[in-house]
């Protein structure tokens, strides 16, 4: 598989999926105004991976601002990971925020308290 | 033969050496000569006069200098120079012609160069005329566009007075309140923010509402929003916080998921924060969908979060896992006059500057602490101004409503 990376704009994130590492990273803000269509793509692409791949899969999510929509996408493909660690996956999610932002951390919180597979908040410092 | 003749000759001819290398000798003397010998004499420093001025002549045209004077009539070697000088002249005057845009000029000498002259003087007028209707068209497509904006944007400033109509007036606060303020900002002319009062038993219900999205589809989001709490007032029943969360997530199902076309591709809902005031027993019933409500006792500022679910999205059914139900929950408590309570949408809190982090609802409920003191209106200055200073040249990222409210 093709690795998938797009580079960072101010309202979409950096997304770099790395079939070679299974480190599948999304880092930045997120509000583009269609963020269906933004994701669709992830979507699909995450979907083949999963399908084909048997490795350990870890998700870094570093992501200081998501809208509503947005976050949808997200956790449209959260619970997607999800569904492959229920059927035997090797799955991790790395949740950075930085130690400032509550709305993320809380974001995080709830995510995690929903999902069984590996799931780390992870503090960073602000900025980063 | 004198000497003086002698003396002639020699300079003469040392000066026809120094013609012949392309040097010029100083004119010669015939002074003391016969008749014959002064003729020479005078030819040859005639010819040598000729030679030196089409040397200084020639020199300085052939480095390109036009302004280089012209020798005198008299001196036929200059003649085809001069002429050849006009032309350069005159060529001169056609390129600064064609500068100007005269593309009729034609240049008729030099063979080869007259017509790689002429065919490029062509080509930049059929260039200049394709450039010159490429920005015709270009100016006709831009004035569509700014006509097509116009009438979008027209049409959306209409539908702000709509959306602005349905805002509830200020002074109905009046009644029941100290003081109150109010900040509604949409990021866009109209916005998927609104704020609601309406009196209830014993007092008043105020809440701030945030529809999904923004600009138009937002705004029309808080219209049916609007006419969802339309219908529940119009019920006539004491309904608590809750149960009026309650009661538009139920609409929300009704009104926007009953379409099975739609129902995949809509994402909608809404974040609440609603608080009951009963100003005679002094008390405040809260609940909040995914927003918290500040209150201010004392000089104190105490943050009651609302329930984790927001109103309305479609239900998910996952396979194999049972849908979350979060119920929205009623906070309770009393208040003494001089209290204040605080309602914002996510805006406020998620607004980014320079720096990617947002605001901040910790820095926002810091802030509203500190200017607890100040007068109504001056804390809305000063929080608006606080956020300014935070966004620098960002753009708002989302709509943002704050409301104040003091006992």
């Amino acid at each position: 598989m093709e690795r998938l990376y797009r580079a960072g704009t101010k309202s979409s994130p950096e997304v770099d999926f790395n079939p070679g590492t299974g480190i599948l990273k999304v880092s930045g803000q997120s509000y583009p105004e269609n963020a269906s269509g933004f994701y669709q793509d992830i979507f699909i692409w995450l979907k083949d991976y999963l399908t084909a791949n048997h490795g350990r899969v870890v998700m870094e999510l570093n992501i200081s601002y998501m809208n509503t929509s947005s976050t949808k996408c997200l956790m449209d493909i959260i619970y997607m990971l999800e569904d492959a660690f229920a059927e035997g996956s090797d799955i991790c999610i790395n949740w950075y925020y930085s130690a400032k932002n509550r709305s993320m951390l809380e974001c995080g919180e709830e995510f995690r308290e929903e999902l069984s597979m590996e799931f780390n908040l992870i503090p960073q410092n602000s900025g980063q | 033969m004198k000497n003086a003749e002698l003396d002639t000759l020699e300079q003469l001819r040392a000066g026809i050496r120094l013609l012949a290398k392309g040097r010029y000798p100083e004119t010669v003397s015939a002074d003391g000569c016969s008749e014959l010998v002064g003729e020479i004499v005078y030819l040859f420093n005639q010819i040598a006069g000729h030679f030196k001025e089409l040397y200084e002549y020639a020199v300085p045209l052939a480095r390109g200098n036009l302004q280089v004077e012209r020798p005198g009539k008299t001196n036929f070697l200059a003649g085809s120079l001069k002429e050849l000088h006009s032309k350069l002249n005159h060529l001169t005057w056609q390129a600064q012609q064609i500068e100007k845009g005269d593309y009729k000029q034609r240049v008729d000498f030099m063979g080869e160069f007259s017509q790689a002259f002429n065919s490029m003087v062509s080509k930049l007028e059929e260039r200049e005329l394709r450039l010159k209707e490429e920005i015709l068209v270009r100016q006709q497509a831009e004035a569509e566009v700014r006509e097509q904006n116009k009438l979008i944007t027209d049409s959306i400033h209409y539908a702000a007075v709509i959306q602005q109509s349905v805002l509830p007036e200020p002074a109905f606060l009046h009644n029941y309140l100290a003081e109150s303020f109010i900040i509604w900002r949409p990021r866009d002319i109209v916005g998927g923010d609104f704020y609601w009062y309406a009196p209830c038993a014993g007092g008043f219900m105020a809440a701030v509402i945030d529809c999904t999205g923004h600009g138009v589809p937002g705004a029309f989001m808080t219209l049916a929003v609007n006419q969802m709490l339309k219908q529940l007032l119009d019920e006539d029943r004491d309904y608590q916080p809750s149960a009026v969360l309650t009661f538009l997530d139920e609409k929300f199902h009704e009104t926007f998921y009953a379409n099975t076309v739609t129902k995949e591709r809509l994402y909608a809902g809404l974040d609440m924060g609603l608080v009951k005031v009963d100003t005679v027993a002094q008390k405040v019933v809260f609940a909040g969908a995914r927003l918290p409500l500040f209150h201010v006792h004392d000089g104190n500022l105490r943050e009651i979060p609302g329930s984790r679910r927001s109103v309305g999205y479609e239900k998910k059914s996952r396979l194999g896992r049972k849908a979350r139900s979060v119920p929205f929950e009623n906070r309770e408590f009393y208040y003494e006059p001089g209290d204040g309570l605080y309602l914002s949408t996510d805006g406020f809190f998620d607004q980014h500057g320079e720096n990617p982090d947002p605001f901040g609802i910790d820095r926002f409920a810091e802030l509203v602490a500190e200017y607890f003191p100040l007068a109504m209106k001056d804390q809305k200055t000063a929080l608006l101004q606080s956020l300014e200073a935070y966004m620098g040249m960002e753009a708002q990222r989302d709509d943002i409503t704050v409301m104040g409210l003091k006992f």
